[in-house]
């Protein structure tokens, strides 16, 4: 491999991929390192950027994962491309924000049989208010139903960006990829700045290793950046001696002389506080600062919160570490301390929406072996008080005593849903059996649309996500943004097991749809609960004044079968798998609660 | 509860026995336990190995007495009776076994003639255990048996007619299509021959098996607790009408005929088992003879002796101080004595609350588990739920 330093600032490209999820991005990313010869077909693991187990096993792109490869272009020299692998999904958008800064240029894919969706036009979007140059790209020709042409003239219509002669490919056969690779060299401009100008290197990511501390991943737009540089993290101020600098190979780091501007790499010095290094601070030279900061991100705000506890109550300060350190990888993360009567203490976390917040919750459990339990989300209320206060509420359960409110206001957003016409009826239903607003109808092209909504967030973090794919046979996409907010008659709903409130279970719903959803929570509850030796009420509650209920019938019958020719072990077994279930089991008072019930009462309109 | 000794626990010289025979003419939907349809000269060359096994145990057993010899399966009866003397004969000829040990064979009713059991009888069989599961031939069919009912009073007839004195029929709960109704009259059926003794086990869907299979597929409609839990009722007042005693959660007797060899799983009484799959438990280590077919058959049995065992047994294990105090609780609690804290004592030489109070004293509380003098049990609601106490004495 060619040495970094031979490389002259005008043959290094930096670009991302941008598509809605399931365009291929991933696919084209692992064939341009195959292209490139980076790695041989051997090494080749489908899809390598996406490296997390969860990633891989979802099929979706969450951490955004940065790669280098050199090409060897027509004209016969060779290019560095640094290939910043995106996430789809919208609720990571941030991280997407935050990997385009770090780019010159953008590949956009379009499905050659789906056409534009939700999630091209976001990224597209973004893409442009960051302004990349971008690169489009017509994929999955291989398959029957690809109509490149008309792609590429939607391409041109609905963006206006130039497409007639965007390459073709098959990311999956490898078929005309050449072409993107050499239209990455043509058309993809070359980083600016200047090696000799103050260091300004924007962190668009970053790592906790244990053995080196923060590795901070990073684009130096100006300047050049060495072992014992001294740099100081302009908004937190902090100052550290380098101890490495490199870049990324696939699924490894390469330590390398110095970056310098245009280039794209990680820096480590010994930062041990994980707090000081914050995605979207300028790097710069201690000794010789530069004036300001770059531009920085778009400020990440959460949009679902909930309450994570450890299962085992002594596990609560390795939920503190790992929520640390996750929040290092996951910018979007945020956390502060809790306690709940029935779950002990914990942390109310926000997230960009539901999504995110599974995937945390699973990274917590794989990466960091935890067990949790997770409350019922909640969207932020404003709480206006008699008094003329206002509080910003995350967690129902802290909403005041209903005499104390003047009145409450809830988040809404502008939801866009891209529909075909068959589905639009079904799906404008769901959006009015959701509060929506109808707000407009917006045509594509004659069989495409986006619908527009003004919804309240609440309505659409439990499920809608699920409820839209499944009325519209997974057609519909979706996307939004939020708006503002607005006065609503919010009602916090309580739900008790046996004649006890669990707070982590109470949640704030609109009045209308108090009994539906208390009636519904009261169902799924009854279905999660096991029975138990003693019958268990479970009922749903406004201010005291029951709405639903259920009941969970006593045990009645729970004996061990045969013990063939004294096999002790078989029957051991079965003790300890019955033992095992109890154990992941919360006590609450005299009554045990499964983990499961506190997240499967989210997904009630499922079935 | 009846103070009556059904085993001595202070008789160190006891040991019981238990063979294996892994054959049957055909594989109940429910059964996940070793057996296999073979032909008679299969049948001839295992009972060869397993004569040779029985021998080369004896060492183990050199200063034990058998009291008790337990031939299941599989399905034992499905043998040519030779075979049967021929076990029978090997085990008397290398061990020293007791005037009043307890001698049952497992019998299934299809495969049981008269000739059979005259054979059993000479043989030194004292007990038999016919697998009757049910009186109502479609609850027979839906389990995969190859019998009916009148194959069940035929084989009974034959037995008594043999002169067996002590017979135990086994019954399932728990089976498709069980009602209250057709569990009442298999019951009655049952319990009107005066059988000695009755086990009632429930049906449990195993991996692997048939039913787990239509279970997974929706297809197995099994009674719902609510029916399960009646036809406990039911078995609860027919048992006490007919005279029968509950000793243990599945077992029912006239007094006197409890069976020794089952009691003896749940008190700590060793025992040594041969053939494919048995189990043995002794001097506080527990073992598998191995599941494998064509390696039962083919390793050389002295020169497994003489190393130890290394592919023959699977699974040894030494029982740990806190595995053996879980065992004497999740084994002994079985009893409808329960368990005795001098007992544990002796044994253990700390109390029994030091271990397991918490648990205790939540059942005393809950009224699963009775306090009565030296021992604790099970309280009838207790017998009922009984696993849900049972897995809470595994300690962590």
């Amino acid at each position: 491999m060619a040495d970094i330093k031979n490389i002259d600032q005008s043959k290094i490209r930096n670009f991302c991929i941008i598509a809605h999820i399931d365009h291929g991005k991933s696919t084209l990313a692992d064939r341009i390192i195959e292209m490139t010869g980076t790695l041989t077909e051997r090494e080749m693991q489908s899809q390598v950027l996406d490296n997390m187990d969860i990633e891989r096993e979802r099929g979706i792109t969450i951490k955004s994962q940065t790669t280098r490869v050199i090409y060897t272009a027509k004209d016969g020299e060779e290019y560095i491309f640094n290939l910043i692998d995106t996430p789809g999904h919208v609720d990571f958008n941030y991280e997407v924000s935050r990997a385009l800064a770090a780019c010159d240029g953008a590949i956009l894919i379009v499905d050659a049989t789906q056409g534009i969706q939700a999630q091209t036009l976001a990224n597209t979007y973004l893409a442009l208010d960051h302004d990349l140059e971008i690169l489009p790209v017509i994929n999955k020709i291989d398959l029957p139903s690809a109509d490149p042409d008309r792609v590429a003239e939607e391409v041109e219509d609905v963006i206006g960006i130039e497409a007639m002669d965007a390459p073709r490919i098959s990311a999956k056969t490898g078929e005309n990829v050449q072409e993107v690779l050499e239209a990455l060299v043509k058309k993809l401009p070359a980083p600016e700045g200047s090696p000799d100008n103050p260091l300004q290197a924007l962190i668009f990511d970053s790592l906790y290793d244990n053995y080196r501390g923060v590795i901070i991943f990073c684009r130096v737009k100006e300047g050049t950046v060495k072992v014992g540089t001294r740099i100081r993290l302009m908004a937190s101020k902090a100052e550290f001696d380098v101890t490495e600098v490199g870049y990324f190979a696939p699924g490894r780091f390469i330590p390398c002389e110095e970056l310098s501007a245009g280039m794209v790499g990680y820096i480590t010095a010994s930062i041990k506080d994980i707090r000081e290094t914050r995605v979207g601070d300028t790097v710069t030279d201690a000794n010789r600062p530069a004036d300001k900061p770059l531009p920085g991100y778009k400020k990440v705000q959460s949009m679902v919160y909930c309450g994570i506890y450890p299962a085992d109550t002594m596990r609560y300060p390795d939920l503190r570490d790992a929520l640390e350190k996750l929040q290092l990888n996951d910018a979007a993360l945020q956390y502060e301390p809790e306690t709940s009567q029935a779950l002990g203490f914990g942390f109310r976390c926000g997230f960009l929406g539901l999504l995110h917040l599974d995937v945390v919750q699973e990274r917590l459990e794989r990466e960091y072996n935890l067990d949790l339990v997770t409350t019922a989300p909640s969207v932020v209320y404003h709480i206006y008080k008699t008094d003329g206060t206002m509080i910003e509420l995350s967690n129902p359960a802290n909403l005041p005593d209903p005499s104390e409110i003047d009145h409450m206001e809830e988040p809404i957003v502008e939801a866009e849903i891209m529909v075909t016409p068959e589905f639009m009826g079904s799906i404008m239903t769901l959006c009015q059996e959701r509060r929506g607003v109808y707000k407009g109808t917006e045509y594509i092209e004659a069989n495409r649309a986006i619908l527009k909504y003004d919804m309240p967030l609440n309505e659409i973090i439990y499920d809608f996500f699920d409820a839209i794919k499944s009325r519209s046979k997974g057609y519909a996409s979706f996307d939004y943004e939020l708006k503002g907010y607005q006065t609503s008659k919010m009602v916090k709903l309580d739900i008790l097991v046996n004649k006890q409130i669990i707070d982590a279970l109470s949640f704030i719903v609109h009045a209308d749809s108090a009994y539906e959803r208390g009636k519904k929570m009261c169902e799924k509850l009854k279905n999660e609960i096991p029975r138990q030796l003693f019958e268990i009420p479970i009922q749903a509650a406004i201010g005291g004044h029951v709405q639903a209920r259920e009941t969970v019938k006593a045990l009645r019958k729970d004996v061990l079968a045969k013990c063939y020719g004294g096999d002790i072990s078989r029957k051991k077994k079965l003790l300890e798998k019955q033992k095992e279930g109890k154990r992941r089991m919360r006590q609450f008072g005299n009554v045990e609660i499964p983990q499961s019930a506190f997240m499967s009462v989210l997904k009630l309109d499922s079935e | 509860m009846s103070d009556r000794r059904i085993i001595d626990p202070a008789d160190e010289k006891q040991l019981e026995l238990y063979i294996h025979i892994p054959f049957c003419a055909k594989k109940c939907n429910y059964c996940d336990f070793l057996s296999y349809p073979m032909n008679e000269q299969a049948h001839a060359e295992y009972v060869e190995k397993l004569c040779r096994e029985i021998e080369l145990g004896a060492s183990l057993g050199e200063d034990r007495e058998i009291s008790t010899i337990f031939i299941g399966g599989g399905t034992p009866t499905i043998l040519d009776p030779k075979h049967i003397a021929v076990i029978m004969a090997s085990i008397m000829k290398n061990y020293v076994v007791r005037d009043d040990a307890e001698i049952t064979i497992e019998c299934n009713p299809a495969s049981t003639i008269r000739y059979k059991f005259t054979a059993y009888k000479e043989a030194g069989v004292n007990r038999l255990s016919i697998g009757l599961q049910s009186a109502n031939d479609q609850e027979l069919r839906a389990l995969g048996r190859i019998h009916i009912y009148e194959d069940f009073l035929k084989c009974y007839q034959n037995a008594r007619m043999v002169g067996f004195k002590n017979i135990n029929i086994d019954l399932m709960n728990d089976i498709p299509g069980q009602t209250e109704k057709s569990w009442s009259d298999t019951l009655k059926h049952v319990l009107m021959l005066k059988p000695e003794h009755v086990s009632i086990y429930n049906l449990i869907v195993e991996e692997g098996t048939p039913f787990m299979k239509m279970y997974e597929d929706g297809r197995l409609q099994l009674p719902d607790e609510e029916t399960a839990s009646k036809i406990d009722g039911i078995t609860r007042s027919l048992t006490a009408k007919y005279g029968y005693e509950r000793y243990e959660v599945s077992n029912f007797a006239k007094p006197g005929f409890e069976c020794r060899h089952n009691y003896g799983y749940w008190s700590n009484v060793p025992y040594l088992g041969f053939g494919l799959g048995a189990a043995s438990y002794f001097s506080g280590e527990r073992w598998n003879v191995t599941r494998d077919f064509r390696d039962y058959m083919e390793l050389e049995f002295g020169d497994e002796m003489r190393s130890g065992y290394p592919r023959l047994h699977t699974d040894r294990q030494i029982l740990s101080r806190n595995e053996q105090m879980e065992e004497f609780m999740f084994l002994g609690m079985r009893r409808i004595e329960g368990v005795s804290e001098t007992e544990f004592k002796l044994r253990f030489q700390v109390d029994i609350m030091s271990v397991f109070g918490d648990q205790m004293e939540k059942f005393l509380r809950q009224g699963l588990v009775i306090h009565e003098g030296y021992r604790y049990c099970f309280s009838e609601r207790g017998m009922d739920v009984s696993n849900v106490i049972l897995s809470q004495f595994l300690l962590d």
